[in-house]
């Protein structure tokens, strides 16, 4: 009988020893802001010195290089990709390889590009890695639980109460998959309210800041997300 | 240069079968282009670290080939992918062959890659 193997899982954990903390900033619904506060996180625990990385996930989506305006950058190709710097931050995206070109890939495929960058990408020594992820439980989601057992999960959501029950129901896949998941985040927050593990309030110039790092950490949200990263530093149970 | 890190991966694929490996066919989907002559050194180099694990691996090619889920229609490599940036590309992450080219029956980018993608190991198991 012959054996097929996919070879490539077999070495995702090696390229992810030198991390030590992997948070996945997820959200189950579009829009939400799991790409700001992914771009912002970094950037806040970049700032407070810690060693970092960001890998964009959402590949047909992807926006991250467009938030922290990091264009014109590609991977160093020694015994695998080394991921460039931007603002500091050690950053991984489809967007390199798409020759700015739309990302239209059905679910299995995108996984398997996940599966990919994930056995290429040197990461080295980091502190933290910050993963943002698609919309919604997907496959490039099960893909990512798969290969990553060990990454805490943030979730995100909106006042919006749609956004809240959609949360619900999917964290109840999460949790099953017995994910770390210190509490949601509440984004575009208006009034302060009890029971999230942070709040991020809406913040008019921090849309109109994209593509300008230097602008970004100058907003309110980029404030109210180094506090959610300090929080997290000092959370002992993650 | 990437191979490397392919490498690292066949080579820890095979340590981990539960049964010893002392014969395998790596597979080198033309999609992702693989350098042979890197690909090959570095699993020399790599099983010269290893002590007493020295399988013949023997390396073999695939043809890409796609099939349409719009159309239906078979289709190779043959036509597409000229442009050196485009093929880079997909040399690092072959599901980027959707982005940048077309089934030539109807258009679409909505294909499947049916054979010839990227890595793959077999073994004979008895
Ligand atoms: N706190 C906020 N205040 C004001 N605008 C915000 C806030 N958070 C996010 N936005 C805006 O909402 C939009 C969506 O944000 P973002 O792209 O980060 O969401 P997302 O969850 O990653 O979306 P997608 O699901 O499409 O990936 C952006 O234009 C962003 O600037
Ligand atoms: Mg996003
Ligand atoms: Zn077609």
């Amino acid at each position: 009988m012959i054996k097929v193997i996919d070879p490539r899982p077999s070495v995702v954990s090696q390229r992810l020893s030198g991390v030590k903390k992997i948070i996945a900033v997820t959200g189950f619904k579009g829009g939400v802001g799991k790409s700001g506060l992914s771009c912002a996180l970094s950037l806040a625990f970049t700032e407070k010195g810690f060693k970092t990385g960001l890998f964009d996930l959402d590949f047909s989506g992807a926006s991250d290089h467009l938030i922290l305006g990091a264009g014109n950058l590609f991977p160093r190709e020694e015994k695998g990709l080394l991921p460039p710097y931007a603002h500091g931050i050690k950053f991984m995206t489809a967007s390199y390889f798409s020759s700015n070109k739309a990302i239209a890939l059905r679910g299995a495929s995108i996984a398997c590009a996940i599966k990919e960058l994930f056995t290429v990408t040197i990461w080295g020594e980091l502190d933290y890695l910050i993963l943002d992820m698609p919309p919604g439980v997907s496959d490039a989601a099960f893909e990512v639980m798969n290969l990553i057992p060990s990454a805490v999960l943030l979730p995100v959501q909106t006042p919006c109460g749609l956004s809240a029950e959609v949360l619900k129901r999917s964290l109840e896949v999460y949790e099953k998959g017995k994910f770390k998941i210190p509490g949601i985040v509440q984004n575009m927050a208006v009034s302060k309210e009890k029971g999230f593990y942070s709040q991020i309030f809406y913040d008019k110039k921090w849309p109109k800041a994209a593509g300008k790092a230097d602008k970004l950490i100058k907003t309110s949200f980029y404030a109210d997300a180094f506090r959610l990263a300090c929080k997290l530093d000092k959370d002992g149970s993650l | 240069m990437h191979e490397w890190a392919l490498a690292e991966s066949v080579i820890k694929t095979l340590k981990n079968q539960k049964k010893r490996v002392s014969k395998a066919e790596v597979i080198f989907g033309k999609l992702q282009d693989i350098d042979r002559e890197i690909f090959s050194f570095a699993i020399e180099e790599l099983l010269k670290q290893e002590k007493d694990f020295r399988p013949v691996i023997k390396i073999c090619e695939e043809e890409a080939v796609f099939e349409c889920i719009s159309c239906g229609m078979e289709f190779d490599l043959k036509k597409g992918l000229e442009d050196a940036g485009e093929k880079e590309n997909v040399h690092f992450l072959p599901e980027m062959v959707k982005v940048f080219i077309k089934c030539p029956g109807c258009g679409s980018r909505d294909f499947e890659i049916k054979k010839g993608r990227g890595l793959s190991i077999r073994i004979k198991e008895k």
